[in-house]
């Protein structure tokens, strides 16, 4: 994003950087930086609701967020309930025990997802609605948390994330970027 | 390798930070130590490493300087240091979590990345990473804070987006990230404007300050010392890094700021929103001094950056071990309390004698600096007459919501409860920030010392803060304030709650979100309908070629089309009956009559064939 936002704004022909590197109006290139600006706000504003809902919320007192429903400030009640579906589009447990999807089998189409839900049927006997377990989340430590099926890769990717930002340099990844952007534009990046 | 060289290869983010992993998995008293000597760290090194260029690398792709040390960065880092040990000290007799001071120090960590950066993208990155830090500080207690906390976190996302524009701008327009290097600041025209106005998010500037009362009194009492300290002030720095020479407009923010908050201040019944108005108002007299950019305007800003960092916390020590006591939050609720706890109300009467200037204590030498910097009576400009008045009615509201403060809890009428005093870690801390806050106003020579330019300030004698003339200015504000209390003190407490522009901004902010995302995801849904349709109507086509060329036909004009077909039409049947003898239901083509007229069929490949020339030859 800093060699986009750069960029943009030095093909408007701003600053030195854009002396001899115009392809476009000054506008042009403060609008280009400036969506990229809006969308690392808009990250914030739609990511991090969902970072503090899973881990600063408690089970007990958690709220359907107020981003395109509900009025301001939330609803005190997740989410399934206030819309009456799960997350997955599937519809909650009826009052008498079984799934609406058992009724009516075309809700669903994979048998995939209708094993899942029966699983998750098995775990947890009382019926909550899209929320928390009433008892709460079991807590794991780190090393438990998963399968090392699941942590290793998503592990590796999220260091692979940290180094690709920090080192560029070391990473033959960017030296890649670099070398392609000469040959092909003849462009050296600083 | 000598000890000071030693001590310049490891900046000191990297050890706190390394304290923050670790506070997260020892025992509490280890990590509470680990901690302490992590900020005892940052201090140190400030002290003892001489101005210079350290760890020149290349960081993000682009050169950069990730230790640089001068004057400014010294000051910030010894008061940083000090107070981070002194308030690691208070937490450990709070009851604050473990990974809460896991969260402060990762916080301390990045604030000490900020003020050591030697080029803006650096900065930047501490910069975000201290506001990601510090929206973990308030989220880890739970409850109202997490809102609160995303509240905090959208402020400073606008912040952070708006410096990073300024940033990227800056560099476009002088080709390098360094500081002070091509231009003195952050380059003027849009840069400057965009950084001004990110940077004013987390200096409170009025309009833009609406997280921080809001923020500071919900998370823990230890957090709220952390947080009142670190963000406001390291902001005030990097003001000053991107208008070294200041501005008319700035200064006058300054000191518009210092009256804005003493209001809202006087009117707050929760102590710690109170205090959350006074860091608005004492930044109020860092942004004036630093937009006054003269050499006593910016040390002037400078030392009382300092003694905000001393005795704000201290203020926000005594409240919070009210609460820790009592568990009490409004002020008008409490009473009485120095009979009960008198090491907190020799806590609090130091740090409200430092904030409101009174001679002897630390306030009293920084904001006779920055009074003088704006008074045209002694080095202020004339456009800064107002200013100097602004910054005096801050001055008497200051007095006043602090003889507030004090009067309802620890004077007014008997206490109601009969609570513990401070714990040995709160006296610690408290009585250490104390003595700091006496120390500098005694011994200010000293202190005026470590301040930038101050072989300047001693040369043409600027610093004078015990002369006739600043004694009295400073008998004449205690004896208005102690006159006005009184009157004042009946109607105020009539007044309840009063509506900052939170009240306007909130749904402003909510609304435009929803409206705007409303707006995309319907132009989308809408561009996404129109696309399945036609893939639809191709679909059909492919399936139905015979049916769809019939259609086509059936509206072509009778001339063209030959002389004997509408749609059913494109069929011609020679009786409505189907061969079995019943009725058609809906006439649907077996057979496609197209008869064109040689003219037709000749035109119609005419112009086939020019839009496939076009096509060629323009695109």
């Amino acid at each position: 994003k800093y060699y986009m936002l750069i960029g943009g704004l030095g093909a408007g022909g701003l600053g030195v950087l854009g002396a001899d590197s115009a392809v476009m109006s000054p506008t042009m290139g403060v609008i280009f930086s400036g969506s990229l600006i809006v969308s690392g706000l808009l990250n914030i504003a739609y990511f991090w609701p969902i970072v503090y809902t899973a881990y600063f919320e408690s089970e007990n007192r958690h709220d359907a967020k107020p981003l395109l429903e509900f009025p301001m400030g939330g609803k005190t009640e997740s989410y399934g309930v206030s819309v009456g579906r799960l997350t997955d589009g599937g519809k909650p447990v009826d009052e008498d025990g079984g799934y609406a999807v058992d009724q009516y089998p075309s809700d669903h189409t994979t048998d995939g997802h209708d094993d899942h839900d029966h699983g998750h049927d098995h775990d947890d006997h009382d019926h909550h609605h899209g929320g928390p377990p009433a008892e709460g989340w079991e807590r794991r430590t780190p090393w438990t948390e998963s399968t090392w099926l699941m942590m290793v890769p998503i592990g590796l990717i999220a260091t692979g994330a940290v180094v690709l930002g920090i080192v560029p340099g070391q990473a033959i990844f960017f030296d890649l970027v670099v070398y392609i952007v000469e040959e092909v534009t003849g462009e050296v990046v600083p | 390798m000598s000890p000071t060289e030693l001590l310049s290869t490891v900046p000191p983010a990297v050890p706190i930070l390394l304290a923050a992993l670790l506070v997260a998995v020892v025992p509490r008293t280890a990590g509470y130590v680990l901690g302490a000597l992590a900020t005892i760290y940052l201090f140190v090194v400030s002290w003892a490493v001489p101005p210079g260029e350290y760890l020149s690398v290349l960081f993000l792709g682009f050169d950069a300087q990730l230790f640089v040390v001068d004057d400014f960065a010294r000051l910030l880092g010894l008061g940083f240091g000090f107070l981070g040990t002194a308030a690691v000290a208070y937490s450990a007799s709070s009851d604050l979590p473990r990974t809460t001071m896991a969260f402060v120090l990762s916080y301390i960590a990045s604030v000490a990345g900020v003020i050591f950066a030697g080029d803006w993208l650096t900065l930047l990155f501490f910069w975000e990473l201290m506001a990601v830090t510090s929206t973990l500080v308030v989220w880890n207690y739970g409850g109202d804070a997490v809102r609160a906390g995303y509240r905090y976190a959208i402020a400073h996302g606008i912040g952070g987006v708006l410096v990073l524009w300024a940033v990227t701008w800056h560099y476009v327009e002088v080709g390098t990230f360094f500081i002070g290097v091509e231009a003195a600041g952050i380059a003027p025209g849009a840069p400057a404007l965009l950084a001004a106005l990110g940077i004013g998010v987390n200096c409170a500037f009025i309009g833009l300050h609406t997280w921080l009362p809001d923020t500071y009194p919900r998370p823990h009492i230890a957090a709220s010392v952390f947080l009142s300290v670190f963000t406001t002030k390291t902001s005030a720095y990097v003001l000053y890094q991107a208008f070294p020479e200041g501005h008319l407009y700035l200064a006058y923010m300054g000191g518009l700021m210092a009256v804005y908050g003493v209001c809202f201040a006087l009117l707050q019944h929760d102590m710690r929103a109170l205090l959350s108005y006074h860091i608005q108002a004492q930044l109020g007299y860092m942004v004036a001094g630093i937009g006054i950019g003269t050499a006593i305007g910016i040390a002037g800003a400078m030392a009382h950056l300092f003694n905000n960092i001393l005795y704000k916390a201290l203020l926000f020590m005594a409240v919070g071990v009210i609460i820790y006591r009592t568990g009490e939050e409004d002020l008008y609720e409490l009473g009485g309390l120095w009979r009960e706890m008198p090491l907190t109300a020799v806590g609090f009467l130091v740090g409200a004698l430092s904030i409101t200037a009174v001679p002897g204590f630390s306030g009293f030498i920084s904001k006779g600096m920055v009074l003088d910097a704006a008074d045209p009576g002694y080095y202020g400009a004339p456009e800064y007459q107002a200013l100097y008045w602004l910054l005096m009615i801050g001055a008497v509201g200051t007095f006043l919501s602090f003889i507030k403060l004090g009067y309802y809890a620890f004077l007014h009428g008997p206490a109601t409860t009969s609570v513990k005093d401070a714990k040995p870690g709160h006296t610690v801390g408290m009585f250490s920030v104390a003595a700091a806050c006496i120390v500098l106003g005694i011994a200010w020579t000293t202190f005026v010392d470590l301040l930038p330019f101050s072989a300047e300030l001693f040369e043409e004698g600027q610093v004078d803060p015990y002369s006739v003339g600043h004694l009295t200015d400073a008998a004449i504000l205690l004896v208005v304030s102690v006159v006005l209390f009184p009157i004042i003190r009946k109607p105020l407490s009539k007044i309840g709650h009063v509506n900052d522009m939170d009240r306007v901004l909130n749904p402003l902010t909510f609304y435009t979100g929803r409206v705007s995302m409303l707006a995309v995801t319907e132009t989308f849904a809408a561009v996404d309908r129109a696309g399945v349709a036609l893939v639809r109507k191709c679909y059909w086509v492919g399936n139905n070629p015979v049916l769809a060329v019939g259609r086509v036909t059936s509206r072509l004009p009778p001339w063209l089309g030959g002389t004997d077909h509408r749609f059913d039409g494109g069929s011609r049947s020679i009786s409505d009956r189907r061969s079995d003898g019943g009725q058609v239901a809906e006439p649907t083509p077996s057979r496609l009559y197209l008869r064109a007229t040689i003219g037709g069929t000749i035109l119609l490949i005419v112009l086939a064939l020019t839009i496939v020339l076009f096509v060629l030859v323009f695109l």
